[in-house]
């Protein structure tokens, strides 16, 4: 009997030890590329803007990416003021404001940064800023959902299980306000507990809505990726990390109905914190393709599954990198616990 | 009265000379089986004038003067023919030729029948099926796609694909036909065998470019499969066992009456009423043996865990034919194959753990046809085919899984069942008619409509779980059905104003009607034949093509996940406008020179936006794709020899193939050209064939071709916006894969078993990849490394064949 096991070995052989083996890359070995990442996010009352300037590693290189380029020069601009410089903060590993920024400004005044090093020359990016206008709330109801479920264990025996969710429903009215057309509204929340009086945690809470507002993103598929976590349940059960509204759709108020569900089985929420962002058509593109590309997890090369993703980028001169602005508020809705009588 | 005798006599002279032409027509036929030959030259050897045989293996051959001499010639037959036909009135000839068992070099005769370099077709390659027969394949499967894959002009996908890529097009761009029926999904086993079974096969087809106006549909290449009618002159057969797989083939006439099976017994052609039947089967084997031991390696390595898993594929060929006389044949072709995966697993219970777990899965995918075709020969000059036949191509994903958690501290059950299904479906009725009225005109037309219906996805998933967290889900994803019409017309002349010129022109219009848009077309065709000499050609052609149909996919393989789905109101038809010229010269009439170079634009193909995938869902596919355009050039070699002792050919391809999407909102790449995934540079394919004595053939197969196309990031930096590590991406396709090379060799030996001399065993030995050169089937990257992972080291295998 050993020669037809041993014919069968034969053949497995060259197909168990000729799978894998290490390659050298065969293409340009290319330079570091300058790269360059800016935010200005503005709040009710204050805004903070930073700038970071590293240079890239070849993807072979051991040398860890992440150094900062802290001789670059950095300057910030409104509309076509006067330029503000930068000074590098080593705490904080990036560039901040050498001096107070002028406060005042409106929706859609335009921000440049320049960064120039003597090594990659000179880029610039420019964004708009959004608006940012109070958003009215009112709590509707604030309940507890209630799942009975029972299954036939034995012939005689059945076995129910029951759990609950808090469900707060709002109403939320968006203003009508001249958003930039291509500006993208976020919204998400986060429940707060307060376990005991010293102690308090936060958990990512959920979002459901039938109001068309929400769902009224051209790219169901793109906001898949990004916010849906019941893309199997039907429509009236699904449920997302975040709702995204282009702001073509905001040209008139609107009032909408918007359920918020915790998370979490059987703990009670204090509070809601509703945060409503406004991000410019540049953040929209940068956050979607980084969403993209945390979808794919494979290295895969040449097999074709899933285009690899281009990481959007609005710096010029070849710079990679993204300036965005954004304006941000959170909406503190307090929670009467449906535990509680 | 001598004047009035001259005067007369220069009369009739003049009323002779300007006498109508007489048609000489017929048949082509193979002596062993009395099956029609396809593509068979046709001659006059007195007056030069010369046709080929058309799909239902008939010529028609206008003539003047008072005498001819027709001879056929077929590849791999004598030439023969009838020396004396005289042309007083039309004639209906049929025309056997014998299979040329002889090995020494056919006389080169003065009257060798149209050549290639004759043909005012270019972009044209006629494979006999003998030749794809004697190629050395991947694990002893014949294939007539990897055949077809090495011809200039055509690339591969990855390792071992069947994927077609002609001329810088798409997988999903090209017409594949089985006896006029399209075929969706021609692949098994991720496309590394095709559907079709080689002994099946009559005639195999490849059209690159200038393409007659009676096809359509696609924008890169037609690929026309014809099956073989069956053996009129006696029950013959075959049955194959090979290393993965059997065939086994039967055909032969059914005989009507008594005089008739005497008929057959002599060995004599029945000429009415004439009924034959050809049945082909194949089915892989792989399963049967490797379930148990799967299922014996699993229960060892798990401490008795039950599971099992299997894949197979198989095929089925049939066709009934009945010739009521020389006008009229009706024939039913069917063809049904499948692949299916399965997985079985039932998790053991132990008094440590008491759950008990079962799953199954059953994924199944395939084809099938069904035609019936009335071909009518009006008079020797009109000729006529008429089909109705339905396609069909469907997936069908079954998973159910049961899981139950009996420990009474932490009870819990799941159930999860889900049906995963897609299908597509034509109805077609199409007609042809061909006349030829003259020496000069060479007249076809028809037309075709086809009713579509898609069915993209269906999915009903239901869900239950009773646990700490209950839940129960019930849900029918579906896209529904969408039905399409589909309208053409066509008209072409292969007009030959001048002995050395000659033109194809052609005209196809064609409508598409769907979700209550209508998208028309006109397509027009022109082909160009200069003689400068005898076996010397120079050729051009034009050819503008429409598509309506695209195929989603993501691999490079062909999974059976690859949907296809119509244009919409958002989605464009596909167009193609094409330039091609060339050269043919016919060396001897032994080996045929071509060279040809190319020049074609595509524009609305689509391709998917970054981090797209297909992978199970059509939802919201119109969102996940871009519009844009593509173009691609080339030159391609080809010498090729089809008869004596040592055929094949050689050929070598150079060309480029780009892409662009910068239309607005439908950007790839910024908006800047890129190369396409299977732009290859040089492409090289020598195909030999050697029959060495009479009992043994050599073969060899040698391929070498630039590396394919990948996105690759060269650079890595840290986003502090997000807090990763991103790898950056400068351009789509922009890194070239590992040069892609190498050798098969094969030996068939045949011999007639001795009780039997008309009886033949046949030993195949072939060795794919000799020097087991790592081709890469993909790369990865993994810590700063790259990996190549390839699928096919040396394969050597064995097959045996039977034959009656």
């Amino acid at each position: 009997m050993m020669k037809p096991r041993f014919l069968f070995l034969l053949i497995l052989l060259p197909i168990l030890v000729s799978c894998q083996t290490e390659i050298e890359y065969a293409g340009e070995i290319t330079e570091p590329r300058f790269v360059v990442f800016a935010r200005s996010t503005f709040y009710w009352g204050r805004h903070e803007h930073r700038c970071y300037v590293q240079q890239s590693t070849f993807f072979l290189d051991d040398t860890p990416s992440g150094h900062s380029l802290s001789d670059a020069t950095v300057e910030w601009q409104l509309n076509d003021g006067t330029r503000y410089p930068f000074t590098f903060v080593a705490d904080s590993d990036c560039f901040l404001p050498s001096s107070p920024l002028p406060f005042a400004y409106s929706a859609n005044d335009r921000i440049t940064f320049y960064i120039s090093h003597p090594k990659y020359g000179t880029t610039s990016a420019t964004q708009t800023i959004p608006a940012i206008q109070s958003v009215p709330w009112r709590v509707v109801q604030s309940v507890t959902d209630t799942l009975n479920e029972s299954y036939q264990k034995e012939e005689d025996s059945t076995l129910h299980i029951v759990t609950t969710r808090q469900r707060l429903e709002i109403n939320l009215m968006f203003p009508a306000y001249r958003f930039h057309p291509d500006d993208v509204v976020e919204i998400t929340a986060r429940a707060v507990y307060h376990p005991t009086a010293d102690s308090t945690y936060q958990r990512k809470a959920y979002l459901s809505s039938n109001h068309p507002l929400y769902h009224s993103l051209t790219t169901d598929s793109d906001l898949g990726i990004i916010s849906d976590i019941g893309s199997l349940f039907s429509d009236e059960n699904r449920r997302y990390d975040a709702f995204y509204i282009p702001a073509s759709s905001l040209q008139e108020e609107q009032k909408t109905a918007l359920n918020i569900y915790t998370p979490s089985q059987n703990e009670t929420a204090n509070t809601i914190l509703l945060t409503v962002r406004t991000m410019t058509h540049d953040a929209w593109l940068y956050y979607l393709s980084m969403a993209q590309q945390s979808s794919l997890k494979s290295s895969i090369i040449g097999l074709g599954q899933e285009e690899k993703v281009q990481i959007y980028g609005n710096f010029n001169n070849e710079a990679i990198g993204v300036y965005i602005t954004t304006t941000e508020q959170t909406l503190t809705i307090p929670i009467h616990n449906a535990f509680q009588p | 009265m001598r004047h009035i005798i001259f005067l007369l006599t220069l009369l009739c002279s003049a009323w002779l000379a300007s006498a109508k032409p007489v048609t000489v027509s017929g048949y082509v036929v193979d002596a062993q089986s009395g099956e029609r030959l396809i593509g068979a030259a046709v001659m006059d050897t007195i007056s030069r004038q010369g046709t080929v045989t058309n799909s239902g293996g008939y010529f028609s051959l206008p003539l003047t003067g008072s005498e001819a001499a027709i001879m056929a010639s077929y590849v791999g037959y004598a030439p023969s023919g009838i020396q004396s036909v005289r042309l007083n009135r039309d004639t209906l000839l049929r025309i056997v030729l014998k299979e040329n068992t002889q090995l020494q070099e056919l006389t080169v005769v003065a009257e060798q029948p149209l050549s290639g370099a004759e043909s005012v077709q270019m972009s044209v390659v006629e494979v006999p099926v003998q030749q794809i027969k004697g190629i050395p394949a991947l694990a002893g499967e014949i294939d007539v796609m990897k055949a077809i894959q090495l011809l200039p002009g055509v690339q591969s996908g990855t390792e071992g694909s069947a994927g077609l890529y002609v001329r810088g097009g798409g997988s999903d761009e090209n017409l594949i036909i089985l006896d006029d029926v399209p075929l969706y999904n021609v692949n098994h086993m991720l496309g590394f065998f095709s559907v079709f079974n080689a002994e099946a096969i009559k005639n195999v087809t490849l059209y690159k470019g200038s393409f007659p106006a009676r096809y359509g549909s696609r924008l890169s290449s037609v690929v026309d499969v014809r099956q073989r009618d069956g053996n009129q002159m006696g029950w013959h057969g075959s049955a194959m066992i090979g290393l993965i797989s059997a065939k086994v083939n039967i055909e032969g006439p059914i005989p009507w009456n008594k005089e008739q099976v005497d008929m057959i017994r002599r060995k004599e052609l029945i000429t009415r009423h004439a009924t034959t039947f050809s049945v082909s089967a194949r089915r892989t084997y792989y399963d049967l043996f490797m379930a148990p031991i799967t299922a014996a390696v699993i229960r060892n390595q798990t401490d008795g865990q039950n599971a099992t898993a299997g894949y197979f594929f198989y095929d089925v060929n049939a066709k009934l034919t009945h010739r009521f006389d020389e006008n009229d044949k009706l024939s039913a072709s069917f063809y049904m194959g499948d692949d299916e995966i399965y997985v079985r697993y039932k998790a053991k219970s132990t008094p440590e753990d008491p759950s008990k777990a079962q799953m199954r899965l059953n994924w199944d995918w395939g084809n099938l046809l069904a035609a019936l075709n009335w071909e009518h020969r009006f008079s020797s000059q009109i000729f006529s085919t008429t089909q109705l036949s339905y396609t069909r191509y469907r997936y069908d994903l079954r998973q159910s899984l049961n899981y139950e958690q009996t420990n009474p501290n932490n009870a819990a059950a799941l159930g999860e069942k889900m049906d995963y299904k897609s299908y597509v479906n034509d109805l077609m009725l199409q007609t042809q008619f061909s006349y030829v009225p003259s020496t000069q005109h060479d007249l076809h037309w028809g037309g075709n409509y086809i009713f579509h219906r898609f069915r993209p996805q269906v999915t009903s998933f239901n869900l239950s779980f009773s646990g700490s967290q209950a839940l129960a889900v019930d849900t029918l994803l579906t896209d529904g059905e969408v039905a399409a019409h589909e309208a053409s017309l066509f008209v072409e002349d292969t007009y030959t104003p001048l002995s050395w010129l000659r033109l194809n022109l052609g005209l196809r219009g064609s409508l598409y009607a769907i979700q209550g848009k209508v998208y028309p077309s006109l397509e027009p065709r022109i082909g160009i034949r200069a003689l400068a000499f005898k076996g010397f050609a120079i050729k051009a052609g034009y050819s503008y093509m429409s598509q309506y149909v695209h195929m989603l996919s993501n691999s490079s393989v062909s999974l059976p996940t690859d949907l296809w789905v119509p244009v919409t109101r958002r989605i464009l038809p596909m167009r193609s406008m094409q330039v091609a010229a060339g050269l043919n010269y016919d060396v001897l009439g032994h080996v045929e020179l071509s060279v040809e170079g190319y020049y074609k634009r595509m524009i609305n193909l689509i391709e998917y936006r970054d981090g797209a995938s297909f992978i199970g869902t059509t939802q919201g596919w119109e969102e996940k794709v871009c519009m844009g355009d593509g173009w691609s050039y080339g030159v391609e070699f080809l010498a090729q020899r089809k008869t004596g002792k040592l055929t094949g050919w050689i050929g070598y391809t150079w060309s480029r193939s780009m892409r662009q999407f910068n239309r607005e909102g439908q950007t790839i790449n910024f908006g800047k050209p890129f190369h396409a995934k299977y732009d290859r540079e040089h492409d090289v394919s020598i195909t030999l064939q050697y029959a060495a004595t009479k009992y043994l053939d050599l073969s060899a197969t040698f391929v070498y071709g630039t590396g394919t196309r990948a996105t690759l990031g060269t650079q890595t930096y840290y986003d502090p916006l997000s807090d990763k590590t991103i790898t950056y991406i400068p351009e789509r396709n922009n890194y070239r894969m590992p040069d892609y090379h190498r050798l098969d060799i094969g030996a068939t030996i045949h011999y007639p078993i001795k009780r039997h001399p008309e009886w033949q065993s046949i030993w195949n030995v072939s060795i794919y990849n000799v020097y087991n050169n790592m081709n890469p089937f993909l790369l990865y990257q993994d810590e700063g490394s790259m990996y190549k992972v390839s699928i096919f080291p040396l394969l050597p295998s064995v097959s045996y064949t039977f034959k009656f």
